[in-house]
């Protein structure tokens, strides 16, 4: 006695497939809107112009400057100063984005910063795990205690045109600045606040935090209490008759952590990129018209002519 | 019904013929996701499971009625296909997309989001690569969903009896051939533009790939009355990985080590079978919730020191208490004819669901309790049976009017079979087919709008379409372009709908003692 043949199972089988697969409710997308453009985020896409002319540089009457060594190599003026340097921390890299207004007056070759404005800084995110810093709420202490007024340079006349100069200059976030831009000093821990009559960390930022408060997004988000120490010096070859260029900076970082919330990670110190191409800083001189008013005034206005005067010192 | 005549060779093949060219099948509810959905596999139980003896499969749907069922060894096949269709609307303009460069874009006090969206361009075309970033393939909405699978399973069923029949015990599982369980996670709001960007159905696709084993047993007290108690697998999966980053710019050279431990606990689930009069069974279940749960811890230690610990805790294969209640009569009985009609009435306590996220439903769109009729009729003819089961299951979805986009819809289920007896080789057999198709009743909804910002920059509607590019960002201090009214990636904005079908089918043997 046999049961059911094999190729009656078979057959079957093939019959409960055929039939099983035969259902069919397809999925469907109907024609929608999603977006007209995938790069709209570059500058140069959204019609700024970091091109200037000579016509700018003549606009600029109202400055009293002092007496170049040749007018073609004149940095006397009011400019616009869009700092972009590269920065690398567990092996990623944000670009930190400072901006600076500095009035300047050039006698022969030395050239001095009668006025020099820290406008504030931002850090960016380019690989793809960075960071993204934002110092928003410091920025009126950074316009009120921070000052690159005094800094001197050189600007002088070459056989292709001209070589700018700038000394190297401290900077202290967050902590007493006349005693810590001393680089032989330690910058202050978290048990050192400033007294009245000794240094240390000062609130800043609007904040009850010690030191300046950092919100950090990203990879890793919290917000950072710190201090911080940074120095940079501005060197290299610019074009005669230019009144937007760019040179490179040479800097550095120091940076005490007092305190975090949310993620540890956002304690991370980080250090310049080894590629030297990677730092620059952008000069673009300003109008009459523009960036005047109050400090605050003058700020917010350099601030919102970065990404049309000197757009790539924002990527 | 135990079957002791001998039958030749032909009759066999008869017997086997005929139930192949039934083309129908039952199978019985019961607790976990594919058993509910599947019914019973073998035997006559079908959609009817807790109602009518199904074989071993009553092991599952109602423990009571193992006293019934004949003992033996059950193996089967069964193959079943989710064809779920899902349509998205379509969207109504770039201004509700997530502008390019949101990324840096903060609170005018330069706070940041709680969360980023991806530019709804690079979603739908990719981003090409730069200097410093490789290029971001694209992730067209819809372009990624599920629910068009075929899955088939290996049945196995095993009943036996002790002490003069009083005590029946049984096991049943049925275990798909293409992975022992399966689990997928998908989010049911905007949170899925970083996945797959589509929709899923919820109560199907990982679900029909469910660890389905039961053990039970069942005393019969009286002849008139039972009693069974059985046991689902309820799995915690619990994954530690301690991970050393040394570079997070080279995420492929990580050190990680695993620690895993699986327990095992028990869902448990009770039945009880009366009958009053000799042609009328009343049948009681209770299905206690079962899940499949994923706890994952993950550390990482980077190489400056800095240790950081973050868990996300996954709910797979939820099934609710499920209260079934149920009568078999027995319309005609003649020596060798049996006619019973039989129903089921379930409830499901869906208003405790959880999701694969371990996140319930938004309180405004909470889901419903249900309740499933179930109706159909048996036939017995000398040595052949026959059955056939009808089911509502109404879905308890509400229309996901808001931001989530739980799919799911009503389900017509028919459910139909046969077997035939007969003797081989000494041995007592029985042979069968059942079939079954199941309609997912089309629906469709559209979101309700989004209300403007208040002034306290707060959303009170967190049940709604949410907005992610909050209207005062700002970026590199001005204000953020784009930003106005909605914008959003929830890939069920601004509706969608789904239908489909369920066909299963699939062939049984058992060998009986």
């Amino acid at each position: 006695m046999r049961g059911p043949s094999q190729a009656c199972l078979l057959c079957l089988a093939l019959a409960l497939g055929q039939g099983l697969t035969g259902a069919c409710a397809p999925d469907s997308v109907a024609p929608g809107y999603y977006a007209d453009d995938a790069g709209a985020d570059d500058a140069s896409e959204l019609g700024y112009d970091a091109s200037s002319t000579e016509d700018d540089a003549t606009s600029d009457g109202a400055y009293e400057g002092g007496t170049p060594t040749s007018p073609q190599c004149n940095m006397n003026g009011r400019w616009l100063v869009a700092q972009r340097v590269l920065a690398v921390a567990l092996g990623q890299t944000q670009a930190s984005h400072n901006w600076f207004y500095y009035e300047v007056t050039q006698n022969a070759d030395q050239l001095t910063v009668t006025k020099g404005l820290h406008c504030g800084y931002e850090v960016v995110a380019v690989s793809a795990l960075g960071a993204n810093v934002s110092s928003q709420a410091c920025w009126p202490d950074f316009l009120k205690y921070d000052s690159d007024t005094g800094r001197t340079g050189t600007m002088e006349v070459t056989p292709s045109g001209c070589e700018l100069g700038f000394e190297k200059r401290y900077t202290v976030r967050g902590a007493t600045v006349s005693y810590y831009q001393d680089p032989s000093t330690m910058l202050p821990t978290v048990s050192e606040k400033a007294s009245p009559s000794l240094p240390g960390w000062i609130s800043w930022c609007d904040a009850s935090n010690p030191g300046i408060t950092l919100v950090i997004t990203g990879s890793a988000s919290g917000d950072l209490y710190c201090v911080q120490r940074d120095w940079n010096e501005y060197a290299g070859a610019v074009a005669a008759n230019t009144t937007t260029f760019q040179v490179p900076v040479t800097w550095n970082s120091d940076q005490d952590a007092l305190g975090y919330s949310g993620s540890e990670l956002v304690t991370m110190q980080d250090v310049p990129d080894s590629d030297p191409s990677q730092h620059y800083v952008w000069f673009a001189k300003l109008g009459p018209t523009q960036a005047t008013g109050t400090d605050t005034e003058i700020c917010a206005a350099v601030r919102s002519l970065v990404p049309m005067l000197t757009p790539d010192a924002l990527q | 019904m135990h079957v002791s005549r001998r039958v030749n060779r032909a009759r066999a093949l008869g017997c086997f013929c005929l139930v192949v060219a039934s083309a129908g099948a039952e199978r019985r509810a019961s607790a976990s996701p594919l058993l509910e959905i599947a019914g019973g596999v073998g035997g006559q139980g079908g959609f009817n499971g807790r109602t009518v003896e199904g074989g071993a499969s009553s092991t599952y749907y109602n423990p009571a009625l193992l006293t019934d069922a004949d003992s033996g060894l059950s193996v089967g096949v069964y193959v079943l296909s989710e064809q779920i269709g899902i349509s998205y609307a379509g969207r109504p303009g770039t201004q509700y997309a997530v502008p390019v460069g949101v990324v840096n874009a903060t609170y005018p006090n330069g706070s940041p989001w709680p969360s980023y969206p991806i530019p709804t361009a690079w979603l739908q075309n990719g981003r090409p690569a730069t200097a410093t970033t490789a290029a971001l393939p694209a992730r067209p909405r819809g372009s990624d969903g599920s629910g068009h699978d075929v899955f088939a399973y290996q049945m196995i069923g095993f009943v036996t009896k002790l002490f003069h029949d009083r005590l029946a015990l049984g096991a049943y599982a049925l275990m798909p051939y293409s992975r022992f369980t399966g689990a997928d996670a998908f989010y049911a709001d905007e949170r899925e533009q970083y996945f797959t960007n589509s929709l899923h159905p919820e109560l199907y696709g990982d679900r029909l790939v469910a660890t389905s084993i039961a053990f039970g047993g069942g005393v019969r007290i009286t002849d008139n009355l039972s009693v069974g108690l059985g046991f689902t697998l309820n799995l915690t999966n619990q994954a530690v990985t301690p991970t050393y980053v040394s570079n997070t710019g080279e995420l492929q050279n990580i050190l990680v080590d695993s620690n895993i431990n699986v327990l095992v606990a028990l869902s448990p689930h009770a039945g009880v079978s009366y009958k009053p009069l000799p042609r009328l069974r009343l049948t009681a279940t209770a299905h206690a919730p079962e899940k499949l749960q994923i706890d994952t811890d993950f550390t990482f230690l980077l190489a400056n020191g800095v240790q950081e610990q973050a868990g996300i805790d996954f709910t797979h294969d939820y099934m609710p208490w499920q209260i079934g209640a149920g009568a078999s009569y027995d319309v005609v009985t003649t020596r060798s004819d049996t006619v019973t009609i039989a129903t089921t009435l379930i409830y499901g306590q869906w208003s405790s669901y959880l999701d694969r996220h371990s996140e319930a439903p938004i309180a405004a769109y909470g889901w419903y309790n249900t309740l499933t009729p179930v109706v159909g009729a048996r036939v017995q003819h000398g040595d052949v049976r026959m059955f056939i089961d009808s089911e509502y299951q109404p879905s308890p979805v509400p229309l996901q009017t808001g931001r989530t986009n739980y799919v799911d819809n009503d389900r017509l289920g028919f459910d139909g079979g046969a077997d035939c007896a007969f003797e081989l080789w000494g041995t007592a057999f029985r042979v069968g087919a059942q079939m079954q198709l199941q309609r997912l009743v089309p629906r469709y909804q559209t979101k309700l709008a989004t209300p403007p910002p208040t002034p306290d920059g707060l959303d009170h509607y967190p049940a709604l379409v949410q907005d992610e590019v909050p209207d005062n960002s700002i970026l590199n201090g001005q204000p953020l372009a784009g930003a106005q009214g909605l914008q959003t990636n929830n890939p069920g904005w601004p509706g969608f709908g789904s239908q489909g079908w369920l066909l299963g089918g699939g062939v049984n043997l058992e060998a009986r003692w």
